[in-house]
């Protein structure tokens, strides 16, 4: 190895930082013993690292907690909750879901013009409950915009203790339903996707596959029904996973199926920012949950009614 | 493993600590955001587990940051309700003084571009070369060239702030 003329800015910091091979610290060391130059260089740097290392000192926090010992760590990532699904996760699925659906729809339809009233059904009110009388607009006169998403103009169940039913308004005005919005259920039954892909199904149709309707929580308008096959298809239980909105414009999800399917949807949490609370209740061989931005206890609220009610179907 | 979380937790914790408090300038959340991160190691347990650890802690430093401001947005709309106003509590002499030197530093580190800043923290936090630079992508080699970099620029630029600092004082 021929020895440089000098030694390089980023050398002897890495001399410094000991992040050289020892063969090449001795080429630099016996340069060093004869160059009085890059002595004063080493020098330098050398203040210029203590002075970078006294300056970062001072971004020191102040140290307000002792840490917890590492048993308490364990203990608390043993005893932790159930991870939660994140709004941002279900919104990527359900872009995801909604591309392969336009894409599904647009290959097997061709140039013909979506159909906007096989979309309504996707956001109707599943006609379940007595209680509530919504009804859906045409949407053809609608001069909004169609990538937006208007907010349901229904109230917002509150406590978990009251009655969600009766808190729906009896009249509601629901969304133009956005192109993006076409959905598999424009799609003939025998050019349905393959099993294994999730499909995007209006409300009427969830039943039939699924061998009952899909649980939700009743009495708030459903905007989306998607299925999709479990992976042990032997045994033919799909996950459904029911999107409905309330007054304030907050969805939420319930998600039924195998426990391993609903727990890996769940578990897809991201790594930070704002995540959806997620309530669930395992029955058996399989788990529904209901997930959305609310306080825990009407979550918990929540899962119970749409496990009573699917105990009653 | 457990042996090697549990070393690792009780050399490189603070140094966690520092090198959060550096991406969101709050002690009490960076002590959180440490825990969350040596919690999520217990779950993973991660090959590189000290690797690991700071890729962690700076996408959750990250994911702070965005939440950050969005709250700062969110606080701004309630910024006519007098209760949501910080009080103005006189701050003693020295905690004055520490919080200007903090700020002074703090500026000059910020001035950085943020891969010399990321490689400088990672540095500071005690990570390897070859470890900065599968945390980063860049090439082994090119990481003594960034910390010379960074670390001219980051005393230039507080040697700067302080002379701005003092002009100011003076005029």
């Amino acid at each position: 190895m021929t020895t440089p003329l000098h030694i390089p800015d980023d050398e002897l910091h890495a001399y410094l930082d000991q992040a050289l091979p020892r063969s090449r610290c001795v080429t630099l060391e016996s340069h060093l013993a004869a160059c009085p130059g890059c002595r004063a260089r080493r020098d330098a740097t050398a203040a210029l690292r203590d002075r970078t290392t006294l300056l970062l000192a001072q971004l020191t926090p102040e140290r307000k907690r002792i840490p917890p010992s590492f048993e308490e760590l364990q203990r608390r990532a043993v005893a932790r909750p159930a991870p939660r699904f994140g709004w941002r996760d279900a919104a990527w699925a359900a872009s995801i879901l909604l591309a392969v659906g336009v894409g599904y729809g647009m290959r097997t339809a061709g140039p013909r013009a979506p159909s906007t009233g096989a979309t309504e059904r996707a956001a109707e009110v599943p006609p379940a409950t007595p209680l509530v009388s919504a009804s859906v607009e045409a949407p053809a006169a609608s001069s909004e915009s169609p990538g937006e998403r208007t907010a349901v103009s229904f109230r917002e169940p509150g406590l978990p203790s009251e009655d969600l039913a009766d808190q729906v308004a009896p009249e509601a005005t629901l969304p133009s339903p956005r192109s993006s919005e076409i959905s598999t259920d424009t799609l003939p039954p025998e050019t349905a996707p393959t099993a294994g892909l999730w499909r995007t199904v209006a409300w009427a149709e969830a039943g039939t596959p699924t061998g009952g309707q899909p649980p939700r929580v009743d009495g708030v308008p459903v905007v989306e029904v998607q299925v999709k096959p479990s992976r042990d298809r032997e045994r033919e239980t799909p996950v459904t996973v029911v999107a409905q909105q309330l007054a304030s414009g907050q969805l939420i999800t319930t998600i039924e199926g195998p426990v391993e399917d609903v727990w890996a949807l769940l578990s897809r949490r991201g790594d930070g920012g704002e995540t959806a609370g997620a309530e669930t209740v395992r029955q058996g061989s399989r788990l529904l949950a209901v997930t959305g931005q609310l306080p825990a206890d009407s979550l918990r609220a929540m899962v119970r009614r749409v496990n009573a009610a699917r105990r009653v179907q | 493993m457990a042996d090697e979380l549990e070393q690792l937790y009780q050399t490189t914790y603070q140094a966690v600590v520092r090198f959060l408090y550096r991406k969101v300038w709050d002690a009490d959340r960076a002590e959180d955001l440490a825990q969350e991160v040596f919690m999520r190691a217990l779950s993973h347990r991660p090959e590189k587990p000290r690797a690991w650890v700071f890729a962690v802690a700076a996408n959750l430093a990250r994911d702070e940051a965005r939440a950050a401001i969005r709250r700062r947005r969110h606080l701004t709309l309630l910024s006519a309700d007098p209760a949501g106003r910080p009080s103005a509590a006189p701050s003693a002499d020295e905690v004055v003084e520490e919080d200007e030197r903090q700020a002074e530093v703090r500026l000059a580190l910020d001035s950085l571009t943020p891969r010399d800043r990321e490689v400088l923290l990672l540095w500071d936090a005690g990570l390897s070369y070859p470890e900065i630079a599968e945390r980063t992508g860049l090439a082994v080699g090119a990481i003594g060239t960034t910390l010379a970099r960074a670390r001219k620029r980051l005393v230039d630029a507080h040697a700067r702030q302080h002379d701005d600092d003092d002009a100011a004082a003076h005029s």
